[in-house]
């Protein structure tokens, strides 16, 4: 079976990793550039439910199964879940970045923000840099100044900050290169340095290259091309088209929403499929409501198998993965890579 | 701070600003007291066009007279301020016809320079025009920034003594008694003279003082687009309606306006239809604008004083409390030149106003300074800051850009934030232009308050409040053109509030609620 997976992102990656293990023949179309490269590059799975937040993301999404049934770990169960995250670890740790964490807790990392966030797996240092370790010790926020980096300010910003989340009390936190605890920007360590790790917005970026080449490896083949329309007959996707066109028998569509660009205004790009809509306003009057905006609940709709719908059909031999995805909203859920990599787990092991 | 005073101006728009500028240069002992920042009200929610008085000419003769004359001298006196962009009146297929030769009339009896040219040559002045041009005249109409000039006339105010207090919202005046609240801190000033230079809010400090005064509002809505459509300001040659008028302005093209009665005169909102109407009307005389990024839309309120089509000024005294509303950007000097007759008559100052002479700033360019910076960055600095970009050097080392879309430098922030009655990032933003460019502040936000943090101006949890504050205001002007705006509105989110969880951690941010 010839399957053709559309996007590089990080939901792109993992259904073209899982197809290979499959030994199947996959090509990848990436259009370069996508909403992962700026990410922080650590696996939120499930961060907050209902604005309260989530100590485990395995209870998170068994309650979540029973009261958002169009939420896509919903339509997966946590038993798929669960083997994805494994498959992603596994995945990383071939390809030389070993992520650290279980689906059964959360863990907290400090931001460049100077704030905490909740999330779940993430790299080695960083995992080893979470607020939980911090608990009277002397961190340390290292590193050089950069654009959108301020180790002072990071280290000022969470000391007032931490006493109010009951999270963990470090004996101090400061700017400095010194404590028991040093943390600083990945990419700021030095090879073989013995360190932990701050993450920063575009963290994704490497990452996402370091499983793109190890899927490589396993024989996937990518393009570079923009993938803007399709071939659909009989309720089955025949071709993809952008400068070239590219034929198979399967096909994934990982294009990501607004920002990945699958979506434009309320359409989704490449085949008008059919989409989780909103009634009345997309968003709330300020940027950050703790129950988020209608709009994210806005992407593509599907059945249980990740099959989207077009003009009332059922596509069969297309699956939908990654923040194309309507009925979730990875923002105020923390939850965007852990979708990506459930859905894009699921769909690319498909028959 | 001592707390008397001569004349206390309640309104730190350009008109306020502008008073206390020509009240400082006759010796006057002035306090200037905003509620907001600078320009925050109709000034700064203004296009910014200086009228050639083309627009009035058929309905208001007295209006169109006031913007020909003080189109001249702020030429004069405030040039570095000012972009002589020039401007077109242009008529369309299916336009009254009739029109263009009251146009000229009006224009040749109230003193407006026009001159009308053949729709091929207005075409070879903007290309970008519609073909369906019937008639084209071309006026001296020009562009500035409300925001740049209102801190300039406050600077210069400054720098005749007046005092500048911001975040001070007026809540007693009482006689010579005027009670106001500044950081949560209530301070209380005597002035023998108090000018009422509040714009729509008039009737509402009047109504502190005792007195009626009635002020109706109009709410014009504004597009922005991202790039220069057009080089000149074009009109729309017709009898004055909505969505007539097109400018450049800095790295955008703005389409206005809007007219309507608005009742509220805070939290007013932004109707899709008024955005339709606006991207119709503005794509008939520009075509090319709908392939445009629309950015964001904004809005402001006209204060109007007797009729709609009135658009003179009104000023009023009342014992020794004055009001001068009404009127429009472009006549404000003038406007700013009466009341200050008016209030030194009250005090039996003789001093005359000055304004219509001695520049705002002093021009001239800084020979150092641009050695330092080059020509380039200092040419782009000018057109910015105009004259002040003198005042700029001692930040000049400060090259980082912080914000990309506009090529903003941290040392422009820092200069901002320590010379130009700067607050808060919103504060700054109406500066630098900070913010304004298509990524609508998501990748300099941040990095701003970085920036105001190592220098020690706010704190860690003032930046952070700032963060979420500014960003807040970007995105009311992102929400009448959400459906354009997706893209970027997803983008801030899941960089504020994915990755830095902003929307859960904002509650821990003390003093948050509080926040001026």
């Amino acid at each position: 079976m010839k399957l053709v997976v559309i996007g590089s992102g990080i939901a792109g990656i993992v259904a073209a990793l899982r197809a290979a293990s499959l030994k199947r023949e996959v090509l990848l179309v990436s259009q370069g550039k996508s909403a992962t490269s700026r990410s922080l590059g650590v696996v939120d799975v499930l961060g907050y439910l209902n604005g309260e937040e989530v100590k485990s993301p395995e209870e998170g999404i068994k309650t979540l199964a029973e009261t958002k049934e169009e939420h896509p770990y919903s339509l997966l169960g946590f038993k798929k879940v669960a083997e994805s995250l494994n498959f992603f670890k596994s995945m990383a740790e071939k390809a030389g970045i070993p992520f650290k964490g279980s689906i059964e807790k959360n863990i907290h990392v400090a931001t460049q923000f100077g704030t905490v966030k909740p999330t779940c797996l993430a790299l080695d240092e960083v995992y080893n840099a979470r607020v939980e370790e911090w608990h009277t010790r002397a961190v340390a926020i290292a590193g050089k100044e950069e654009r959108n980096f301020n180790p002072g300010f990071v280290a000022a910003s969470l000391a007032e900050l931490l006493p109010k989340l009951g999270i963990a009390q470090p004996a101090r936190i400061s700017g400095s290169e010194h404590g028991d605890l040093v943390i600083k920007p990945l990419e700021q360590i030095a090879p073989g340095e013995k360190a932990y790790a701050l993450p920063i917005l575009g963290d994704g970026s490497f990452i996402a290259q370091r499983l793109l080449e190890h899927a490589v490896k396993l024989g996937v083949k990518v393009v570079e091309d923009r993938i803007d329309r399709a071939r659909v007959e009989g309720g089955e996707v025949k071709e993809v088209m952008g400068k070239e066109s590219y034929k198979g028998d399967a096909f994934i569509l990982a294009t990501g929403d607004w920002v990945g660009g699958g979506l434009s205004g309320l359409k989704e790009k490449v085949f008008g499929l059919e989409l989780l809509r909103v009634e009345g306003k997309l968003v709330r009057k300020t940027p950050f409501p703790e129950k988020g905006h209608p709009y994210s609940r806005v992407g593509v709709k599907v059945d249980e198998s990740l099959s989207p719908f077009y003009r009332g059909e059922k596509i069969s031999n297309l699956k939908v993965a990654g923040a194309l995805l309507g009925g979730y909203d990875y923002c105020t859920e923390k939850s965007g890579w852990g979708v990506a990599i459930a859905s894009a787990y699921v769909a690319g092991g498909m028959e | 701070m001592g707390s008397r005073y001569e004349v206390c101006i309640i309104g730190g728009g350009i008109t306020g600003a502008g008073i206390a500028r020509d009240l400082a240069m006759r010796g006057v002992d002035v306090i200037l007291l905003e509620r907001g920042d600078l320009s925050t009200g109709s000034t700064g929610r203004s296009h910014g066009l200086l009228h050639s008085g083309g627009r009035y000419v058929v309905t208001d003769i007295d209006s169109a007279r006031q913007c020909a004359s003080e189109n001249e001298i702020l030429r004069k006196v405030a040039g570095s301020f000012i972009h002589a962009t020039g401007g077109l009146f242009v008529s369309l297929k299916g336009d009254d016809d009739s029109y263009l030769e009251r146009f000229l009339q009006g224009c040749r009896s109230a003193g407006v320079k026009a001159s009308e040219i053949s729709p091929e040559e207005a075409l070879k002045l903007e290309p970008n025009l519609s073909s369906s041009v019937e008639a084209a005249v071309e006026v001296n109409d020009a562009v500035a920034d409300p925001f740049m000039l209102t801190v300039a006339n406050a600077y210069a105010a400054r720098e005749e003594g007046a005092e500048i207090e911001t975040y001070a919202r007026v809540v007693e005046i009482d006689g010579e008694r005027v009670g106001y609240l500044q950081n949560h801190r209530r301070h209380t000033i005597k002035a023998e003279v108090i000018i009422n230079a509040s714009g729509v809010w008039a009737g509402e400090v009047a109504k502190l003082a005792g007195k009626k005064i009635e002020v109706k509002a109009y709410k014009g809505t504004i597009l922005v687009y991202q790039g220069r459509a057009v080089q000149r300001v074009v009109n729309h040659l017709r009898l004055p309606s909505q969505g007539d008028i097109l400018l450049p302005h800095q790295s955008t093209t703005l389409v206005g306006t809007t007219l309507m009665p608005e009742a509220k005169l805070e939290k007013f909102l932004i109707e899709r239809e008024e955005v339709e109407l606006l991207k119709r009307e503005g794509a008939a005389k520009v075509p090319l604008l709908r392939k445009m990024r629309l950015l964001r839309a904004y809005a402001g309120l006209r204060p109007i004083v007797g009729e709609w089509k009135e658009r003179g000024y009104a000023l009023i005294e009342d014992g020794n409390f004055i009001t001068i509303t009404g009127g429009k950007f472009t006549i404000f000097r003038l406007m700013a030149e009466r009341a200050s007759d008016a209030a030194c008559r009250m005090l039996g100052v003789r001093a005359r106003c000055l304004t219509a002479k001695e520049p705002i700033i002093e021009e001239g360019e800084d020979e150092k300074l641009k050695a330092k910076l080059g020509e380039r960055t200092m040419g782009r600095l000018y057109k910015k800051y105009g004259a002040l970009t003198q005042k700029l050097s001692l930040y000049a080392g400060k090259k980082k850009v912080t914000c990309l879309c506009e090529g903003v430098s941290e040392g422009e922030v820092i200069f901002s934030a320590k010379e130009l009655f700067c607050k808060n990032i919103r504060d700054i933003r109406r500066r630098t232009r900070l913010g304004m460019g298509f990524c609508q502040g998501r990748r300099c936000t941040l990095e701003a308050a970085l920036a105001l943090f190592s220098e020690g101006i706010i704190s860690p949890e003032e930046a952070q409040m700032q963060i979420i504050n500014s960003l807040r205001e970007r995105w009311k002007g992102l929400m009448p053109v959400m459906e354009e705006s997706l893209k970027e509105a997803k983008l801030t989110e899941a960089t504020y509030a994915c990755a830095g969880n902003y929307d859960k951690i904002k509650k821990h941010i003390s003093g948050l609620v509080s926040f001026l």
